[in-house]
């Protein structure tokens, strides 16, 4: 009875935040296979922009999506600090190409709210919310909308 | 207890799924023949599933079964014969019990009302009641034996027992006028080895086998039948005059174990081994062959996959080694063991490949009980033949090629076959042939399909062709036989006069070569006016592991089919022509349409900056493309070739085929990934998608 609200009302979730073109954002935790170093990727034709090809992890073919540009953000170089987040969707793999990787944060449900117009200008399809983590924001990212929303379609 | 169920479920529907089999392709041959070995089999395959079914608590399937079983087991005992109606309610009640079975198998039970199956069986058995009794009585009696128990014979006898088995003394006695006995004799011990196990014999087999006995023999008999059962089977035999079944009675009594099984499992079990009567021999037999899950192949044959490249890039980097280190013992043991592993690694892969094989009569027994029907519908004799069917394949191609066999079949049997009258006119016999084989050739299976029917008339395509807006007159009559009969493969081509729904309208040849093509496979026709046809269909023994040949171009490898691949050619730029702004080139007197490779595969698109970083160590490659030498890669599509422009040749190898998946979706021209040697990951071509993209964006001469 009582449990059951105490228990949502301290639930507490990991996340693993990154960085994407200055702002912080955030998966769960339990949604990452890995994080790797930028390996070489493999062009594929025909395919949507933000998508940028596949890798070869351990034997394994990987997509691998430029989330900047899926999230209709501006592009950046690549840089030492780039990273690939291999998410782990409906039992296949993709990586998604970040800025950095910040760490791991912990967050309590009820700092989490609903995602606004007014705090991003993002599709708020991608956003699951938005959270407060030491005075700082973080957005939180829904990987199911951003791995099975059809792709940004190539200009024809 | 939950696991369990689900266990035997799936244990049961598997065996189910082997006697429906059977059962099918047996009354099939009840067609033909009645033998008792056939009309023996059909009634087992019945009687195992009638038992499995309702011990599994699926009555209305235990029902229909039963009055199959019933039908059969008076046909056994030639108090019925067989008549096209009664094959006609085998078969049908046999659909009920496949239907019942799928329902299961997806929902755990089945709804399906089964009574109309059951009655119309019930009908054709109520007919043929009233007719001959079985004239053979059956005695049951106590007999004095005269067999003599060897204690090799006694141990088997106990060892027999002691599993549930019954022993009896059976004393058959032959008509006195019966002329040779030995024979007779050998035929009943022929027909009991089928129900139990022969332990002992009065005379002894040398004695039966030279007629050293009157009229009678005496036999000691272990089996899970019932006697009534033994002395029936015993009474087929002609010039059986008398059989008398005993239950044997031990001097020295055998100890029964206690049977401590699961309730749940014992009736099952039981109704299965008593139907199944294993012979030791057939015991012995089984236990050489386990089943596996397929999934475990699927596994291991990944796992040799990675294996193949890391034996690869191993010789690579042998290689490189050598060319910068100085010779040394060690670089060369290094190359030994390389060697050893490429060698282990190749017979590897050949074991897994033929674990995974099985023989094509899992997709061909399916087609003789479609041809019947679908004969039956059209009115026409024909005689269909099955060549080859032992010839194996892998797992992954017999799953999909039988929808597009099944396709070809109809077609032949639909268009090719005439109405038996038109045979006789032509000249022919009434019955029309179909003939469907499989062999093997080189590193490939082969399948035909011909018929001796009316032949594709290419005129008629022709007129077809031009009719429908395809062709010009001009560009129809240009065209050969030969190729005016590969029209047949294009799309929205039907030259049945009235559509029939058998082979239904004309969807069906293009879209049969397009999947077959898919498969890394080929389609070829041949075919007479007024002689026949016959299909040609080529597929790789596997869809896992496949030849290729790796290109480069720009900065991207690309492996081409090998199958598809004809050959390779370096030529000039000076060598290419425009004919109506499509390039092509001569080549032995014949224009040859061309594709460059780059244009259908453009790395496009504003480069991120990511990759930018990536590209910049190959603009080497990038530029090299502009230098006048060109790799040509002859390939074929269809009865066509087509040139494919790279920029370098790698070389052949052989390469295991890994999905893109679902988050990138179909690539035109793509089929899927590899990955090479050296770790990166090369793209696999499509050639029919590449050519059928290039065409749509007009890269290449549309053909006719």
């Amino acid at each position: 009875m009582s449990t059951a609200v105490l228990e949502q009302e301290t639930q507490e979730s990991q996340l693993v935040a990154f960085h994407l073109a200055n702002e912080v954002y955030a998966v769960d935790i339990s949604a990452i296979n890995e994080i790797i170093l930028l390996p070489e990727i493999t062009h594929i034709p025909h395919t949507s922009q933000d998508i940028l090809g596949v890798i070869n992890l351990r034997g394994k073919i990987i997509p691998i999506l430029d989330l900047r540009k899926r999230l209709g953000l501006p592009s950046a170089e690549a840089s030492r600090a780039t990273r690939v987040i291999v998410v782990e969707q409906a039992e296949s793999a993709v990586g998604m190409i970040v800025d950095d990787v910040v760490g791991v944060v912990k967050i309590q449900s009820g700092e989490v709210e609903p995602p606004s117009e007014l705090i991003t200008n993002l599709d708020t399809d991608y956003i699951r919310g938005v959270g407060k983590v030491a005075d700082s924001l973080l957005i939180l990212l829904n990987l199911s909308q951003i791995l099975t929303v059809p792709a940004i379609k190539q200009a024809a | 207890m939950q696991m369990d169920m689900s266990e035997f479920h799936n244990v049961f529907l598997e065996e189910a799924q082997e006697q429906m089999d059977l059962m099918e392709q047996d009354f099939l041959a009840l067609e033909k023949e009645t033998s008792p070995e056939l009309l023996q089999r059909i009634f087992r395959a019945a009687h195992t599933l009638k038992g499995s079914s309702k011990a599994m608590g699926f009555m209305t399937m235990g029902d229909l079964t039963h009055a199959m079983e019933d039908i059969l087991d008076k046909l056994r005992q030639g108090e019925l014969s067989v008549t096209p109606p009664m094959v006609d309610a085998l078969f049908q009640g046999l659909d009920a019990l496949k239907q019942m079975k799928d329902e299961i198998a997806e929902a755990g039970d089945t709804t399906f009302n089964s009574s109309r199956q059951t009655s119309a069986l019930r009908a054709i058995l109520d007919k043929g009641n009233g007719g001959n009794v079985l004239s053979k009585g059956v005695e049951v009696s106590a007999s004095d034996s005269n067999i003599v128990l060897t204690d090799e014979q006694t141990l088997t006898l106990q060892e027999a027992l002691s599993s549930e088995f019954t022993a009896y003394h059976i004393k058959v006695t032959l008509s006195s006028e019966c002329m040779m006995k030995s024979i007779r004799a050998i035929m009943v011990l022929q027909t009991l080895e089928t129900l139990g196990a022969v332990i002992a014999l009065n005379p002894d087999e040398e004695g039966i086998e030279n007629e050293q006995f009157e009229d009678s023999f005496e036999i000691l008999f272990t089996t899970q039948s019932d006697p009534e059962d033994i002395s029936k089977a015993v009474n087929r035999v002609s010039e059986v005059q008398a059989v008398q079944v005993t239950k044997w009675q031990a001097e020295t009594p055998v100890e029964k174990p206690v049977v401590t099984e699961s309730a749940m499992a014992t009736p099952y079990q039981e109704t299965v081994a008593a139907s199944n009567a294993p012979t030791p021999a057939a015991q012995a037999k089984q236990s050489q062959t386990i089943r596996v899950d397929v999934t475990r192949l699927d596994k291991l044959i990944n796992l040799i996959g990675e294996l193949v490249i890391d034996r690869t890039r191993l010789v690579q980097l042998g290689m490189k080694l050598s060319e910068n280190a100085h010779a040394s013992t060690l670089l060369e043991s290094l190359n030994e063991t390389s060697a050893h592993i490429g060698r282990i690694t190749d017979e590897l892969q050949d074991e897994v490949m033929k674990a995974r094989m099985l023989p094509i009569e899992n997709v061909f027994n399916r087609f003789p009980r479609m041809v019947r029907d679908i004969s039956q519908k059209l009115g026409k004799d024909i005689n269909f033949v099955i060549e080859g069917k032992e010839t194996e394949l892998d797992r992954s191609v017999i799953e999909v090629i039988s929808d597009p066999l099944i396709h070809m079949l109809r077609n032949s049997l639909d268009h090719g076959i005439e109405m038996p009258h038109e045979r006789e006119v032509r000249g022919k016999t009434r019955q029309g042939n179909v003939w469907i084989r499989a062999y093997h050739a080189e590193n490939h299976v082969v399948i035909e399909i011909e018929d001796d029917g009316r032949g594709i008339d290419p005129q008629r395509l022709r007129d077809k062709a031009v009719q429908m807006g395809m062709l010009s007159v001009e560009g129809a009559n240009r065209l050969s036989d030969s190729e005016a009969i590969n029209l047949i493969f294009a799309s929205g081509l039907s030259t049945a006069k009235e559509l029939s729904d058998v082979s239904g309208r004309g969807v069906g040849m293009d879209i049969v070569r397009t999947n077959l093509e898919k498969l890394g496979g080929t389609v070829s026709i041949d075919s007479r006016l007024g002689r026949g046809s016959r299909f040609k269909v080529k597929l790789p023994l596997t869809l896992a592991i496949i030849r290729a040949l790796l290109v480069k171009v720009g900065e991207g490898v690309f492996a081409l089919p090998l199958t598809a691949v004809i050959e390779t050619l370096k030529i000039e730029s000076s060598e290419i022509h425009e004919v109506q702004h499509h390039e092509v080139i001569l080549q032995r007197g014949k224009t040859l349409p061309l594709i460059r490779m780059a244009k259908v595969f453009p790395h496009e698109g504003a480069m991120t900056p990511a990759e930018k970083t990536l590209a910049q160590r190959d603009t080497v490659a990038a530029t090299q493309a502009e230098t006048s030498s060109h790799f040509l890669v002859v390939v074929g599509y269809g009865e066509k070739q087509v040139g494919l422009l790279v920029d370098r040749l790698i070389g052949e190898q052989e390469i295991v085929i890994k999905a893109l998946g679902s988050f990138i979706g179909d690539i035109p021209g793509i089929s899927g990934a590899t990955i090479l040697g050296d770790g990166r990951v090369g793209l696999i071509v499509d050639i029919n998608g590449l050519i059928q993209f290039a065409v749509e964006s007009r890269n290449v001469v549309a053909y006719p």
